[in-house]
């Protein structure tokens, strides 16, 4: 797993490519906090390039959207590789995110 | 397959069970159910069914066996531990209110299990917890992809250090090309050999006597064989033949260049 986070104004735009799961989610979960905790409100979370997820990765982006709720913020997603989505609607978790086809379209929704 | 029941080895379970269902014939999507399916199970056993290991303890590391087969319409995978009492079975499936409600939200690891097999068994027995896991074989098999042919790159990193880069299965009718261009190197004055694996998929027996027995002419010629670069069933196989305790191994090619003061 890589991840890249980068600032496009007021938001932090963190782009995660390869493999979540239990041995890495923990890492996931801190590049989420991160910006939340160092004053960003909003994220964007381009899971692209996320060939594979599991429940691990799927609690640590929970974790993060609630934070981000509770500072007025949002998470907001790039849309997900295929093999995501579906573990997404699988979880019921589809309609809780919002998803933008790009990262252009996901930082100007803020 | 039996493997300590640590979190670093489920990637290792989930690609030998992967290897089996690919061999049974299952396309792309269904293999990423079964990978996620094992992977939930397994890191269910070793994040709640065992206290916490500590390595260099002196208990032995509690162990996980993982076996495959096919029955009645059916891919089985059989996942057995020795941990505390589980059954995922009897667990509810997640609701999303309670979810967000929750100060650490989870549960979906279970409910994954459910909606990417066809059937999810649990026994207890002797102290065991057995999970089968059943996927209906696909009523037409997916053409299992012949192995790439083994092919083997040598770099010369100066004149007496290389670095080899086989490629493909390592096994008998493949191990050749990687076993000539290695004889080549240390009979041409080749001192110091970097091999580096990522590229192999599999190694056999056949192709651990290969990497033997130039470990034994390098060494010979007072050179040295150094192995970097590991897929994970590479590592295992070596580990389960002793061969880590054998051979020098780097897990970075950065690492194997400067065993040999070579910076690139």
């Amino acid at each position: 797993m890589e991840i890249v986070t980068s600032e496009q104004g007021s938001v932090a735009v963190i782009e995660v490519k390869g493999r979540v799961d239990s041995l890495n989610a923990h890492q996931f979960g801190e590049a989420l906090s991160g910006p939340l905790s160092g004053g960003f409100r909003n994220l964007v979370l381009d899971l692209v390039q996320v060939d594979y997820m599991s429940s691990a990765g799927l609690r640590e982006l929970v974790a993060a959207y609630k934070k981000a709720n509770k500072n007025a913020g949002d998470l907001r997603l790039v849309q997900p590789s295929e093999r995501v989505q579906e573990i997404l609607e699988i979880a019921g978790l589809d309609t809780v995110f919002r998803v933008y086809p790009s990262q252009v379209d996901a930082v100007g929704s803020f | 397959m039996q493997i300590a029941a640590v979190v670093e080895n489920v990637g290792v379970i989930c690609d030998f069970v992967v290897a089996a269902a690919r061999e049974a014939g299952f396309d792309e999507r269904a293999l990423h159910h079964c990978r996620l399916a094992v992977d939930e199970a397994c890191t269910n056993v070793v994040e709640h069914g065992y206290a916490p290991f500590q390595p260099g303890s002196d208990d032995c590391a509690p162990q996980v066996t993982v076996t495959c087969g096919q029955q009645h319409g059916y891919f089985l995978i059989q996942i057995e531990d020795t941990g505390a009492p589980f059954d995922p079975t009897s667990q509810p499936d997640p609701d999303l209110n309670e979810l967000f409600d929750q100060h650490k939200p989870g549960g979906w690891g279970i409910y994954f299990i459910k909606k990417m097999m066809d059937q999810v068994e649990y026994i207890r027995r002797d102290g065991c917890n057995i999970l089968v896991l059943g996927k209906r074989l696909p009523a037409v098999p997916v053409p299992v992809p012949p192995p790439e042919p083994a092919s083997v790159a040598v770099i010369e990193l100066s004149p007496k250090v290389a670095l080899v880069q086989p490629k493909g299965h390592l096994d008998a009718l493949h191990a050749k090309p990687l076993d000539a261009a290695l004889q080549h190197e240390i009979g041409h004055g080749r001192r110091g050999l970097i091999l580096d694996l990522r590229e192999v998929d599999y190694l056999s027996s056949a192709g651990i006597k290969v990497l033997v027995a130039a470990r034994q002419r390098a060494h010979d010629a007072k050179g040295e064989l150094v192995l970097c670069c590991f897929q994970p069933r590479v590592l295992e196989i070596l580990q389960v033949v002793g061969m880590d305790l054998v051979f020098t191994l780097y897990a970075t090619q950065e690492a194997a260049l400067q065993h040999f003061r070579i910076t690139r």
